[in-house]
């Protein structure tokens, strides 16, 4: 499933690209997310996410590797885990630019679902992806411009 | 974990299983008549088929405490002193199997079929067989042999 | 690990104190056919499951004056069998015979059909277009809802985790209506691609007028719906091609579908536009058939 969009924050781009290294701040971001762990700075990242519709949970443990960054530019991330039906792999791609004193952020991700969660549960997995998506860029924007 | 009492192929059985447990995992594992198969374990392939008081059901979706005081029928059940009933002979005759693993479900729903009908249409066949899936023999040899019985009067 | 619990109670009483006391910890189960497969497949993970099949009072068919009453744990197999269903509500027989498959249909319930809404069942479509109520019980109180309402999201209803569903009301339809059920799907088994149930209550002197129409569509938004724009749309009007076809086209975009694995969005939203005219057509046959109406 592909999905993308763009943010335009009201700060400029050091901040922004500081607070998408702030680990506890940007995991307060992620809908249901539970517990974020760096194992290794600004490369790999563990995560605990827990989210349900309806009478269906979802219980994933996430691993976040940094595929690729170029400072104040470009992230490309790649996350993987295992909930007890199935598994998902995310790509993300996020672009930083510059405009005057604010910050648009684009970002294209692909979320692939694997196993039952993907077959049985693809209608809910896939409207959820979708929301928690948009939760998740609303968040860091309105964390964002919040503070400083 | 329960003590139940279950009625298969005529014989009264005790088996220990889990409250929630599905019946197709009692059977298989509780029991060891592997005769039923796990297939897709969804409900939709239909090789886990067995008759609960005479009617069709996917064993995988029934939960193994609902079936005490009620009469289960397995693929084992289907024999007749050890030699195979009429519509298992049908079934060979008519190449209505290759792999066989579809074959126990085919087998239960057609019994179940022929007791609710017993002279289906090919196209009633093919109604009552809606929930058994094969990827071998293309179907044509499963409904001549369920024809073929049907057209004899299930003698 | 704890082990789940599955509790059997033998009256209403008893299973309303069980849902108001374990609350989102247990989930009820009816036929268990589509309930189980999510269990089996870690979906879902419920402590308690409280076990329906005792309780035989929620199960049948029920004449009454003005329509019908159908119990949650009457089977697909039960309506399937029910002179009355056939004879007061041919639709709903029409679209229980597109469920699952013969087996799922001896043991899978109108009750948990509802319930469970996962897109694309049948029955939803068929009840919303014979403008079913439902009526849910607490241990406190009783509540009547009618189906419009009935259905949040997905797999999501409005029942809440202190309820059961106790009935469902289907009103008789007036004299010369005409009903038609059409799903596609690709195998015998499957969920709808998109289904679409249409109620035609024709004007008495010319059955090619819609007094009346409802259309109910299934698996192509988040909840089973009316196509309410494109009843308005054709209410009192001759259905010609022009008329039906703009009724496919209103009904069409008032779908909001999903790309699945099954089908496309785009696939979806042109089967509603087919399905939605050749269902149309059909009932206009059936009350031409029935020998209303003929100018």
């Amino acid at each position: 499933m592909k999905f993308q969009g763009n943010l335009l924050i009201a700060r400029p781009i050091e901040k922004v690209w500081e607070f998408l290294w702030d680990i506890e701040k940007l995991s307060k971001c992620i809908p249901g997310c539970q517990a974020v762990k760096t194992v290794k700075e600004r490369e790999r990242y563990e995560l605990s996410v827990k989210d349900s519709v309806g009478p269906i949970t979802v219980q994933l443990e996430l691993l976040a590797d940094v595929k690729k960054l170029e400072p104040l530019k470009r992230i490309e991330i790649v996350m993987q885990g295992k909930d007890k039906a199935g598994g998902v792999r995310q790509t993300m791609v996020l672009a930083l630019a510059s405009r005057e004193n604010d910050t648009q952020v684009d970002f294209e991700t692909d979320v692939n679902v694997f196993g039952r969660l993907g077959t049985l549960g693809y209608p809910f997995v896939k409207k959820k992806a979708e929301a928690v998506i948009k939760e998740f860029g609303d968040n860091v924007k309105g964390a964002i411009e919040k503070n400083s | 974990m329960a003590k139940l009492k279950l009625q298969i192929n005529g014989e009264e059985t005790e088996v220990e299983a889990k409250e929630a447990a599905l019946l197709l995992d009692v059977l298989r594992e509780g029991l060891g008549l592997t005769g039923t198969k796990r297939g897709c374990e969804t409900s939709h392939c239909g090789a886990c088929t067995i008759l609960l008081d005479g009617m069709a059901v996917h064993s995988c979706v029934v939960l193994a405490a609902r079936c005490e005081g009620k009469e289960i029928t397995t693929v084992e059940g289907l024999s007749e002193g050890g030699d195979l009933n009429r519509l298992q002979r049908l079934f060979l005759k008519h190449g209505a199997l290759q792999c066989g693993y579809c074959t126990p479900g085919m087998l239960m729903a057609a019994t179940a079929l022929l007791r609710r009908n017993p002279r289906p249409s090919l196209e009633e066949t093919k109604i009552g067989l809606d929930g058994n899936l094969c990827r071998c023999t293309g179907y044509t040899g499963i409904f001549d042999a369920i024809q073929a019985y049907a057209q004899d009067g299930g003698k | 690990m704890i082990e789940r619990k599955l509790i059997r109670p033998d009256s209403m009483a008893e299973a309303l104190g069980q849902r108001e006391q374990y609350g989102k910890d247990a989930m009820p189960i009816a036929g268990g056919q589509s309930l189980l497969v999510l269990l089996r497949n870690k979906l879902i993970d419920p402590k308690v499951l409280i076990d329906l099949e005792r309780l035989g009072e929620l199960r049948g068919v029920q004449r009454q004056a003005d329509g019908m009453s159908v119990g949650p744990m009457t089977t697909i197999y039960d309506l399937l069998s029910s002179p009355e269903v056939r004879a007061a509500a041919p639709l709903l027989s029409q679209a229980a015979s597109k469920v699952g498959s013969t087996a799922i249909r001896n043991l899978g319930t109108i009750g948990g059909n509802l319930c469970h809404n996962e897109p694309g069942a049948d029955l939803p479509p068929a009840l919303l277009a014979l403008d079913a109520v439902v009526e849910l019980r607490s241990r406190k109180a009783t509540r009547k809802v009618p189906l419009r309402e009935f259905f949040r999201g997905y797999f999501e209803t409005v029942v809440t985790p202190d309820e059961l569903l106790y009935a469902i009301e289907i009103p008789t339809l007036p004299g010369g209506a005409s009903a038609v059920y059409l799903k596609h799907a690709i195998s015998a088994e499957d969920l709808a691609i998109a289904g679409v149930a249409v109620v035609l209550i024709p004007d008495e002197q010319h059955s090619r007028k819609a007094r009346e129409i409802r259309i109910g569509l299934g698996g192509v938004a988040s909840v089973p719906l009316r196509a309410s724009k494109a009843e308005s749309a054709v209410r009192g009007a001759v259905l010609n091609d022009v008329a039906i076809r703009e009724a496919g086209e209103i009904a069409a975009s008032e779908a909001d579908p999903m790309t699945d694995p099954h089908a496309s969005a785009e696939y979806r939203r042109k089967m509603v536009k087919v399905l939605v005219r050749r269902a149309i057509l059909g009932a206009i046959e059936q009350s031409e058939r029935n020998g209303h109406g003929k100018a």
